[in-house]
């Protein structure tokens, strides 16, 4: 018993310091960003089959590899996909549907800017 | 001590399949979510296991394994899976003569492949997908830990997601193609349903969540040899990472030919890279 004692007492350690030093790969991940597009550069993609918080990197990860995406936020309650795009040679409307197959998801709905 | 091995070696093998990776996991099941095309994750676990009752007259093993695997998105409909488990520690005490022995080193390691053949997104956070599973175990453990020959696998996940809950099963038979020395045939077969507990609804700055599960898990050999286990979870996950808490609890056991586990405590991480 005093040996699965001290078993679990490192494993939590473990997985505690596992937890201080990781994440965000992308510099975006601390970018909060409104729910729908309002400026002149972002667009706007409604997606279904986003599950959790676990799913949102499969949403941002494709998206971010495009030349033409500054940052991207997931509403994850509604699926709302706000995309910043570059002001020059900015991503397209296939890119972004491209970047959400990649993901495993389905697009629904893609408003771009105008 | 041949069949000791056998038996303890056998102790890991439902997690071996396990690569719950991402969405609304269950912790001990398979589930049909797969990360993007590119995404690398890696799930770490460690569980620690007792069995009183074995075979070998009078005697237990305690036993704790860490079992690590990396899942690559291949495409957005394939992932690759390596299970790498290593035995830290599987002390088997002889109660009446009070001798101990002590192993540790790597056990076989597992290469999965998950293709997605199905999937319906009926919703912003609902979706329904089917996933064929097919792989090998691969003959590289210690000699104590090996079965000695490369065993295929193939079955199948299914999940369903609507709002807060998920209900995901699946199915695996591992063919065992040596002669018998580390095991039969095996089925493998999951249930389970994970309940969202908290946020009642995910805001849009920080969605972070707590999620209950409740699972069965079950094992059934060629030998006749059969158990199911009661499995409640919990698992809180942001989105790099999670952590994962859960405890395995015999409800059925029909074992001649290994130990009959008292229960299986695990604790672990996933992080995305």
């Amino acid at each position: 018993m005093k040996n699965i004692t001290s078993i679990i007492v490192l494993s939590l350690t473990s997985i505690l310091i596992g937890c201080d030093s990781p994440m965000p790969v992308n510099s975006t991940e601390a970018i909060v960003q409104p729910a729908v597009a309002t400026g002149e550069n972002t667009a706007t993609l409604w997606v279904n089959g986003i599950g959790c918080p676990g799913c949102i990197p499969s949403v941002k990860e494709p998206m971010l590899k495009l030349n033409g995406v500054q940052a991207v936020s997931v509403e994850l309650q509604t699926g709302v996909v706000t995309v910043t795009l570059n002001e020059t040679n900015p991503a397209t409307q296939d890119q972004l549907s491209g970047a959400i197959e990649d993901g495993g998801f389905t697009l629904t709905k893609i408003e771009m800017p105008q | 001590m041949k069949n000791l091995i056998l038996l303890v070696t056998f102790v890991c093998s439902l997690f071996l399949f396990c690569d719950s990776t991402s969405a609304q996991a269950p912790i001990n099941s398979n589930v049909a979510i797969q990360p993007n095309k590119g995404g690398l994750i890696l799930r770490q676990r460690i569980t620690v296991t007792e069995a009183d009752k074995t075979p070998m007259a009078n005697t237990s093993v305690d036993m704790t394994m860490s079992m690590s695997t990396l899942i690559y998105g291949v495409s957005e409909k394939f992932t690759l899976m390596l299970n790498i488990p290593v035995r830290i520690q599987s002390k088997t005490t002889n109660s009446v003569t009070g001798v101990e022995n002590d192993l540790s080193g790597l056990n076989d390691i597992k290469i999965m492949g998950k293709f997605r053949l199905f999937r319906d997104d009926f919703g912003p956070m609902n979706t329904q997908r089917f996933d064929l599973l097919a792989g090998v175990e691969i003959p590289t453990g210690r000699d104590a830990f090996t079965s000695d020959s490369t065993d295929p696998i193939f079955g199948g996940v299914y999940t369903y997601k609507k709002d807060r809950h998920a209900f995901s099963t699946d199915l695996l038979w591992k063919f065992n193609t040596g002669n018998g020395n580390l095991g039969e045939d095996q089925l493998t077969y999951d249930f389970a349903y994970v309940y969202r507990l908290t946020p009642d609804v995910y805001s849009s700055n920080d969605p972070t969540a707590l999620f209950g599960s409740i699972e069965l898990n079950g094992s059934y050999e060629t030998n006749n040899d059969q158990e199911i286990f009661l499995s409640p979870g919990i698992s809180y996950r942001k989105t790099q990472w999670a952590l994962e808490a859960t405890v395995q609890i015999p409800i059925h056991q029909r074992l001649d030919n290994r130990m009959e586990r008292d229960y299986v405590f695990g604790v672990g991480f996933k992080v995305r890279f």
